[in-house]
């Protein structure tokens, strides 16, 4: 019995020796994850990404706008490929003056060619509802669609005033299909900034990055580590009561 | 796969900019105005925000001596929208519009906000009077200390600055 538990207890030892050091590694670098700048770390690893199921954005659009293309994907607007502010949504993108003006539902966002932010426009709290489209009139101004009819804007686009209709020429912005770069571009930040080397280390950690099979997994492991140490323990009891063992000296007494 | 759940910001939304600033002009307010910033501004601007401001233009209404200035400022990491209303050279009333910030909404309440009404510009962050910090919401009570320097020091760059 005795060399049946050792034998055991070697064998599970070197089976879960590699888990252990796994675990304590994983677990050193989350406790200091924020020092590390591990949470702000983007995973860009396309076989990590695609394990993740984070595949390519879906539901972008794009608009051309003079020699550029404005991008919308997943609240992001996107200028030749580059994120140049946050947006509630892509309706359509238009040059104005020197400037590119960027619709989504409830807001307007005015671009310099730079991609600097010019000015943040909220819509959603107009009787109007929200924006459906956006587009230019020959004279140039900028005009805006929704449900409940068409807006044009002033010169400086500061207010907005209610048309009975767009004027014949009006042409409204549209989604197109962008050069494969732009798509590449875009694809690979979202993919990069939706996941973090601190999570797929806390995914490690946990064993939730091979599911939930590797949860149970994780599971059996901790519970022959729990064996390891209920076992150690036995044979250390065992190891110090032979050691124990009376061997009376010339007087009666243990030897020292 | 199991993937751990990601954490969406809540958005709270106390007043949209319109009724903002209706309600600074009881009903009827002016036609909007913009200050550009360049220059002198943009320095002055990134002084107290020790940062750059995140937009070229700020759109503001103006009436006599009384300005109101929608502005954003990110607290910890999301950006606070803020409602400020400057009569003369002190502020008349501050409002959070927006909360995007998952802590801190507490600077949200009229009892925070309302310390900064009287308050003009001084040396305490850029106000004439020190505000009280709550605890556990520190970024978002220096984010809305310093728009509200920067509001002060926008209305001083506005024909209201000349008064009546």
């Amino acid at each position: 019995m005795r060399s049946f538990t050792r034998r055991q207890h070697r064998l599970l030892g070197a089976c879960v020796s590699l888990f252990l050091l796994f675990m304590v590694a994983t677990g050193v670098l989350i406790n200091h994850s924020h020092r590390l700048g591990l949470d702000r770390q983007p995973v860009e690893s396309p076989v990590i990404l695609d394990w993740y199921g984070l595949g390519a954005p879906v539901g972008t659009r794009h608009y051309s706008v003079g020699a550029h293309w404005l991008s919308h994907s997943g609240g992001q607007w996107y200028l030749d490929g580059v994120p140049v502010a946050g947006g509630d949504g892509g309706v359509g993108a238009v040059a104005y003056r020197d400037w590119i003006v960027m619709a989504g539902p409830g807001s307007l966002l005015i671009l310099d060619t730079n991609g600097t932010l010019i000015e943040r426009v909220p819509w959603d709290d107009r009787d109007a509802g929200a924006i459906d489209r956006i587009g230019r009139t020959p004279p140039g101004h900028i005009v805006l669609s929704t449900p409940q009819g068409t807006w044009e804007g002033d010169a400086e686009l500061l207010q907005w005033t209610p048309v009975d209709a767009a004027p014949t020429g009006t042409r409204w912005s549209g989604a197109l299909s962008p050069p494969g770069p732009i798509e590449q571009s875009i694809s690979k930040f979202r993919r990069g900034t939706e996941l973090s080397l601190e999570q797929v280390l806390l995914d490690l950690h946990s064993g939730r990055i091979l599911g939930s099979w590797g949860v149970f997994a994780y599971d059996v492991l901790s519970l022959i580590m729990g064996t390891l140490a209920v076992s150690g323990l036995v044979l250390w009891w065992r190891g110090r009561r032979n050691g124990l063992k009376p061997r009376k000296g010339k007087h009666g007494r243990r030897p020292r | 796969m199991v993937l751990a759940p990601s954490l969406v910001p809540a958005e709270t939304v106390y007043e949209s900019q319109d009724q903002f600033v209706s309600r600074a002009f009881g009903g009827k307010p002016p036609d909007p105005g913009v200050v550009w910033l360049t220059g002198d501004r943009k320095t002055r601007l990134s002084d107290i925000l020790g940062h750059d401001y995140p937009a070229l233009r700020i759109r503001y209404w103006c009436r006599i001596d009384r300005s109101a200035w929608i502005l954003e400022e990110v607290g910890k990491e999301l950006p606070i929208t803020v409602g400020v209303v400057v009569k003369q050279t002190w502020i008349e009333r501050m409002r959070v519009l927006v909360y995007r910030e998952n802590r801190g909404g507490e600077v949200s309440s009229p009892a925070f906000t309302g310390q900064f009404g009287g308050v003009g510009p001084g040396q305490h962050h850029g106000l004439d009077t020190r505000i009280d910090g709550i605890t556990g919401a520190t970024l978002s009570v220096r984010a809305l200390t310093r728009l509200a320097a920067v509001a002060l020091y926008l209305h001083t760059q506005t024909d209201c600055a000349n008064g009546p």
